[in-house]
């Protein structure tokens, strides 16, 4: 295997989790050409929001494994090593669900990888361990829906808790595997960081080359995450970030965009053990597909990592109709507030508290569904899509709560009435749908380590295991 | 005629910045249209939160950077990203009041 020695660093990165596209051959010889010391691809996030991690489930494996499959033929065939995280929620049941594809890949293609892995996973037992010795374990964004420390209960209502893992872990497990590492959850630039600061960058450098290069061709012209970006670490600490792709270029302005995304402030990278000044960053277009980037300072903080705990809030059960008749839409507002009222006071389910029991709330599709109060457009409606959606403590309650607000939407009398057969075209014969179970982000913390590698365990796996076995 | 942020804007975007924040991304095709939706006076904290029917302490930030021809919005959100009411998860379609708002020639 090919590692570096001098301060020269090229990778070649993907985002593991969104389906590919196009054939991405063309990308990766045109990479080889420029040559590749690793390919790096990050393959978790919280976007998706609490379910993933509530559950312990992700989209089909087969969307990690054939998004990956290219690339880790050409990994295999060039001697590559390979930097990923996987899973989505990034927990124990993803990550393994993602090993054992891995493993049905490497026997399909003949392959063999020699790989570090690290789980993302914090164990709960740990993590009340600290809170019971007084560790402060302050929670990430100041938002009144968070304890602002971290309790036992909060921990102990999480199904599963990841942390984002920093640079360090990745780098002990590619001291370990000969061919790279899989990870679980992950804080993407600390996939790069991780043989930036192992090849001599200075930490501002190995952050801001992960930044550029996390999400892949989502920086690029115009913006595709499905296709691959290619980036260098030079000598003087410079980074030069190329497109790869024949369709697309790489933009100084779009680059610096990217600094933007999904960011709080885009001047403010924070990361463990520091954050990055964005602020004299240099964009310089070098030619139509790369850009030289420079200039970004580190600034030390206490080291932490940031948890992520889901916990259920219960069951949802939906009904999906559409309502068209303009005298049922001039009383639709009024009628589902007086449904509300019936639930709540019929004898059923009085043993039940609106708003901790069960939810109820009707979402109207045509009308303000999606901006609410701020909706600047009014008036316009000739129907209305109505979601009736129902979460409540158990899936049986969910679903009779649904059933009877649904049946009562269906021949409700409102004011001049002339529909007596019915007011909603109904979506599905079944109607009532349950949807599975609903989560809350119950921990979204920042825990203070001493030893970045601590909560996180890292095992040695050579793939493809023997016949039966699973390491993971 | 009246020119809006969406007909300046080359890119105008709204996405959870985590669950708890909204951030509205506004990039511009040029420096002249930068300048002219980045003039301090016109996107206020007071603005925005009128727009949003928020209270001004719940925005976050509103950042400038010339360089990108960029402008952020950053809003705390009043219902987070799991609440079962939320119909916007990913937050991907709060941009449009803040579109709509028209910009001093």
């Amino acid at each position: 295997m090919k590692w570096v020695s001098s301060m020269s660093l090229k990778v070649l990165a993907f985002v593991n989790h969104v389906p590919v596209k196009r054939d991405p051959t063309p990308v990766i010889e045109q990479a080889l050409e420029w040559g590749v010391d690793y390919v790096i691809a990050q393959g978790t996030g919280k976007d998706w929001g609490a379910h993933w991690l509530g559950a312990g489930t992700q989209f089909p494996v087969s969307n990690f494994v054939e998004n990956i499959r290219p690339y880790m033929k050409a990994a295999h065939e060039h001697k590559l090593p390979i930097i990923l995280s996987a899973g989505i929620a990034g927990a124990r049941p993803q990550l393994r669900e993602c090993l054992a594809g891995f493993n049905s890949l490497c026997v399909e293609e003949g392959m063999e990888f020699d790989l570090g892995v690290v789980y993302g996973d914090v164990d709960h037992a740990y993590l009340n361990g600290k809170i019971k010795e007084g560790v402060q374990i302050r929670r990430m964004d100041e938002h009144p829906v968070l304890p602002e420390y971290l309790r036992v209960e909060d921990v102990d209502d999480s199904t599963y808790i990841v942390a984002q893992m920093g640079p360090e872990p990745i780098m002990a497990a590619l001291d370990e595997g000969r061919d790279g590492v899989i990870t679980g959850r992950a804080l993407d630039v600390g996939l790069f960081m991780a043989p930036a600061l192992r090849s001599g960058a200075s930490w501002a450098t190995a952050a801001l080359f992960g930044k550029l290069l996390e999400c892949a061709g989502l920086a690029l012209h115009p913006s595709d995450p499905t296709v691959a970006i290619y980036g260098e670490i030079h000598d003087d600490d410079s980074i030069t970030v190329r497109a790869p792709a024949g369709h697309q270029r790489c933009i100084a302005e779009t680059l610096a965009a990217h600094s933007f995304y999904e960011r709080l402030n885009p001047f403010r990278e924070e990361n463990p053990g520091g954050y990055l000044n964005l602020e004299n960053v240099v964009y310089e277009q070098e030619d139509e597909r790369s850009v030289r980037v420079r200039g970004a300072q580190g600034v030390a903080t206490p080291y932490t990592v940031k948890l992520e705990g889901a916990a259920p809030l219960g069951y949802r059960a939906i009904n999906v109709g559409g309502v068209r008749d303009p005298n049922f839409l001039a009383h639709l507002d009024d009628t589902l507030e007086k449904v509300k009222e019936e639930v709540a006071v019929v004898d059923r389910f009085k043993a039940w508290q609106f708003g901790v029991d069960y939810h109820l709330n009707f979402t109207l599709y045509g009308r303000d569904a999606v901006l609410g109060a701020a909706e600047p457009e009014r008036d316009k409606e000739h129907e209305v899509g109505l979601l009736v959606d129902v979460v409540a403590q158990t899936e049986d309650l969910a679903r009779d709560i649904c059933y009877f607000a649904s049946i009562s939407l269906q021949s409700y009398p409102y004011p001049g009435r002339k529909t007596t057969a019915g007011n909603i075209a109904q979506r599905f014969t079944q109607l009532v749908n349950p949807v599975g179970q609903a989560y809350r982000w119950s921990i979204w913390h920042l825990l203070p380590l001493e030893d970045p590698l601590e909560p996180f365990e890292r095992r040695h796996i050579s793939f493809p295991v023997p016949e039966g076995e699973q390491p993971w | 005629m009246v020119t809006t942020l969406n007909d300046l804007a080359s890119v105008l975007r709204s996405k959870n910045a985590g669950p708890f924040y909204i951030t509205i991304d506004l990039f511009f095709p040029d420096l002249e249209s930068y300048r002219r939706a980045a003039a301090a006076d016109f996107l206020t904290a007071e603005r925005i939160a009128q727009i949003y029917n928020l209270d001004t302490e719940e925005i976050h930030g509103i950042y400038r950077q010339e360089s990108a021809l960029g402008i952020k919005v950053t809003l705390r959100k009043r219902v987070v990203a799991h609440d079962p009411a939320n119909s916007d998860v990913m937050a991907c379609q709060q941009h449009l009041p803040l579109a709509a708002v028209e910009v001093p020639a």
